[in-house]
């Protein structure tokens, strides 16, 4: 079936789909995935001199590969990597477990060894703090008469009921 | 003939590199560095134009893989080079638009050297000056699209990947890119 000069079956202008598609894949055709090949082939074949695009596409590319080209890595930039990646500590894999996110804490914070140890005495005496009653040996001397007192009069009550 | 202990000394492909890099193995380590830090200069060199910030970049990119190689999953199929592209793509990025340098518009005019050029070569090489600042000047994605498909020669849906965007952003990058490119060298033979 022929289709209008310069569009496809879809009224698509040939010239402006080639100017689209070539800036995608480059001007050498064997880049170009399979369909866009055939789209390629099929818009010059209906207009050959689209052609010129192809070329204009080919010229500016040859400007863009004689752009300065980059030189060598310098020679001792393999050595240097790993010479700075050695000594560098690892982090540890994501925590997986409570004990992992200790670890890791621990090792984030880079904390010396005696803080560590009066980091952990701190949270123990809040810990132990925490646990312990909240009466001191003065207020429990004082209430528990008053308790003993209070027994009492229950007990009276119970007796006279 | 390789033997079986020998082929266990030496890893053949990057996977398995990585995979002893995960458990701190060291010589595997730098042979992966070995292996892959010419290709990976080359591309920092072409997006940030510096020899020195190349190397930074390279010298940064594996010290991030070093620390921490389990970021690279290799069960969601992707490649190594693949993921390793985007790390170093990234962080020129990021040096991208940190340090964008300002870059003249056009260099001198060759043909105020007073040689006796020939007039298309004098063309010529205004062209190539033009096209060398308006590709410094592209926006750091733009430009970033360009290189991976056209000097690395990845195909739009590899730079797509490395990118971190659709296919459908990438080739508007790529094409804004070469456009922009274009009005460039179009603006010269106006002038």
């Amino acid at each position: 079936m022929k289709h209008g000069h310069g569009t496809d079956g879809n009224g698509n202008r040939d010239d402006s789909r080639l100017g689209y598609l070539l800036p995608l894949y480059g001007s050498d055709v064997d880049r170009w995935p399979a369909t866009a090949r055939r789209e390629r082939a099929a818009i010059l074949a209906r207009q050959p001199d689209l052609a010129v695009l192809v070329t204009a596409e080919r010229c500016f590319e040859s400007l863009l590969a004689n752009q300065p080209q980059p030189p060598a890595a310098p020679a001792d930039l393999a050595a240097r990597i790993v010479a700075a990646a050695l000594p560098t500590a690892r982090r540890p894999p994501e925590p997986a477990s409570l004990r992992g996110f200790i670890t890791r804490l621990f090792a984030d914070f880079h904390l010396p060894a005696p803080a560590i140890v009066m980091a952990t005495m701190l949270l123990a005496g809040i810990i132990i703090g925490f646990s312990l009653p909240m009466s001191t040996g003065i207020t429990a001397a004082a209430t528990q008469p008053a308790a003993i007192g209070l027994q009492a009069a229950l007990d009276y009550q119970g007796e006279i009921l | 003939m390789m033997t079986a202990a020998a082929d266990n000394d030496q890893p053949r492909n990057d996977r398995e590199l990585l995979e002893r890099v995960t458990h701190g193995d060291r010589p595997a380590f730098a042979e992966l560095v070995e292996r892959h830090h010419e290709r990976f200069f080359r591309l920092a060199w072409r997006l940030l134009r510096d020899d020195a910030d190349a190397a930074d970049t390279v010298q940064e990119a594996f010290l991030r893989l070093w620390q921490q190689p389990e970021r690279f999953d290799h069960r969601r199929g992707v490649r190594f080079t693949t993921w390793f592209y985007r790390v170093v793509v990234n962080l020129c990025l990021d040096r991208m638009r940190k340090y964008r340098p300002e870059v003249p518009a056009d260099g001198p005019d060759p043909a105020a050297d007073g040689s006796e050029n020939p007039e298309h070569l004098v063309d010529e090489l205004r062209r190539h000056r033009r096209l060398a600042a308006a590709l410094e000047r592209l926006p750091p994605r733009q430009k970033a699209a360009l290189v991976l498909c056209f000097y690395e020669e990845h195909r739009n849906r590899e730079a797509a990947e490395i990118m971190g965007v659709s296919l459908k952003a990438l080739q508007s990058l790529l094409i804004r890119a070469k456009r922009t490119l274009k009005q460039e060298l179009g603006s010269l033979s106006g002038d």
